[in-house]
């Protein structure tokens, strides 16, 4: 019988088929249930999963590791005695190291990525989860240290008359733009344009969707297409290479304002149990220990607001 | 516990285990169904259960699991724990 942590590196090699293979049986047994609904939630599970191995750390190191090198730039004494402290540990771990550099290690190509923070919402009990998206408008509105809040909320959703679900990415409307991307066709969403409640339907597709669903049709902007049966205007093509702040394999993105259109029954913007990934970027010169003190009081009314939320024990 | 209780008759797909288990539990257990997953990547990861491909009823592609006898060895001591403590608790419940 092969040790745990040859089966935790074999799963690490083959990650992409393994997490293929779970997506497939996941969608498999919806199929067979009478309530595909109880299933839950397909992305939340399929992170769960693949935390189970064990490997999260790893992402979340290459994460660090790009805010670290930009704190030991400034110290360079430090630098040397760590460098040689580190590389014994690195030496050990090369061969993970170099499997896993190409996509992990790679920063993220966000602009300005030491402002870009994200929020966890911690309970007493230590365990994180996301925000409650109805917490999101208050943050917005009386914080004094962000420059822009930014959400987004994995959702699968049927193109067209397609058979198989695809990730729909329910973002807020400065997504792209706070990220520092504009479109490689079309428009990429605006703010004060596609966060309004009268606002046209419409959906950003990713560069590979484009190419692999739409053939690379150069005149697809501005074609009227279907998600969930509903109809909405195609406005733009992501570049390619888009980031995602995770693994991310979104095809479409849709303003989260029109979550209600896309999804009816969604209870996101009701309800204080439906979470969001929540992102913030901080105002200049701002540190995220000064604008962690500076949330505190927003929270602290919220907890007066709605203290069961700062109780659950579950 | 229960997952590789119900592992012990017959290798299942993820699906029959979910059904397996609200059965045999006389329907008193109904979880998230898709919470499955993540407990059997972590079987899969101690080594107590194997995945072996196979064909779900709609002609999908899908993984069967196959109790191991380290799964089994597992099992049988959860059951022991889990009988010991039960006996603790019914013991100081009808004594107290």
């Amino acid at each position: 019988m092969a040790p745990e942590w040859l089966r935790r590196a074999w799963y690490l090699v083959n990650r992409r088929r393994f997490e293929r293979a779970l997506r497939e049986e996941m969608d498999a047994h919806r199929e067979l249930m009478r309530e595909p609904r109880r299933f839950g939630n397909d992305l939340r599970l399929r992170e769960q999963a693949g935390d189970a191995w064990g490997w999260t750390w790893l992402d979340e190191l290459g994460r660090d590791l790009v805010c670290a090198a930009r704190q030991l730039r400034r110290s360079p004494g430090f630098t040397i005695g760590a460098a040689g402290m580190l590389s014994v540990g690195v030496g050990l771990n090369l061969a993970v190291f170099q499997i896993m550099n190409a996509s992990v290690f790679r920063p993220l190509p966000v602009r300005d990525l030491a402002s870009l923070v994200r929020f966890t919402w911690d309970s007493k009990d230590g365990r994180s989860r996301n925000v409650p998206y109805r917490a999101v408008a208050a943050i917005r509105a009386r914080n004094s240290v962000l420059s822009a809040v930014l959400t987004r909320n994995p959702s699968m959703a049927i193109w067209e008359d397609g058979d198989r679900p695809l990730v729909a990415m329910f973002v807020s409307a400065n997504w792209f733009q706070e990220l520092g991307f504009d479109a490689a066709r079309g428009r990429v969403f605006r703010e004060g344009v596609d966060d309004q409640p009268d606002a046209a339907p419409a959906v950003v597709v990713s560069h590979k969707f484009w190419e692999q669903r739409l053939g690379s049709d150069p005149i697809v902007v501005g074609r009227t297409i279907h998600v969930n049966d509903r109809a909405a205007t195609l406005v733009g093509v992501a570049p390619a290479g888009f980031p995602g702040v995770r693994y991310d394999n979104t095809a479409i993105w849709i303003p989260v304002a029109q979550i209600d259109y896309f999804t009816p029954g969604n209870r996101l913007k009701d309800s204080w149990d439906e979470s969001t990934f929540l992102y913030a970027r901080l105002q200049r010169g701002v540190s995220p220990a000064a604008a962690t003190d500076s949330l505190r009081a927003v929270f602290e009314d919220l907890s007066l607001e709605r203290p069961e939320l700062f109780q659950r024990s579950d | 516990m229960l997952i590789l209780r119900v592992l012990t008759n017959e290798p299942l797909h993820g699906y029959a285990i979910a059904q397996r288990i609200h059965l045999l539990s006389k329907e008193q257990l109904s979880v998230e169904e898709g919470s499955l997953y993540p407990a059997l990547q972590k079987l899969l990861m101690k080594g107590w259960v194997k995945a072996t491909p196979a064909v779900s009823e709609t002609g999908r592609q899908v993984r069967e699991y196959r109790l191991t006898a380290s799964g089994k060895k597992q099992l049988d001591s959860e059951v022991d724990e889990y009988r010991r403590v039960t006996h603790a608790i019914s013991t100081l419940l009808s004594n107290a």
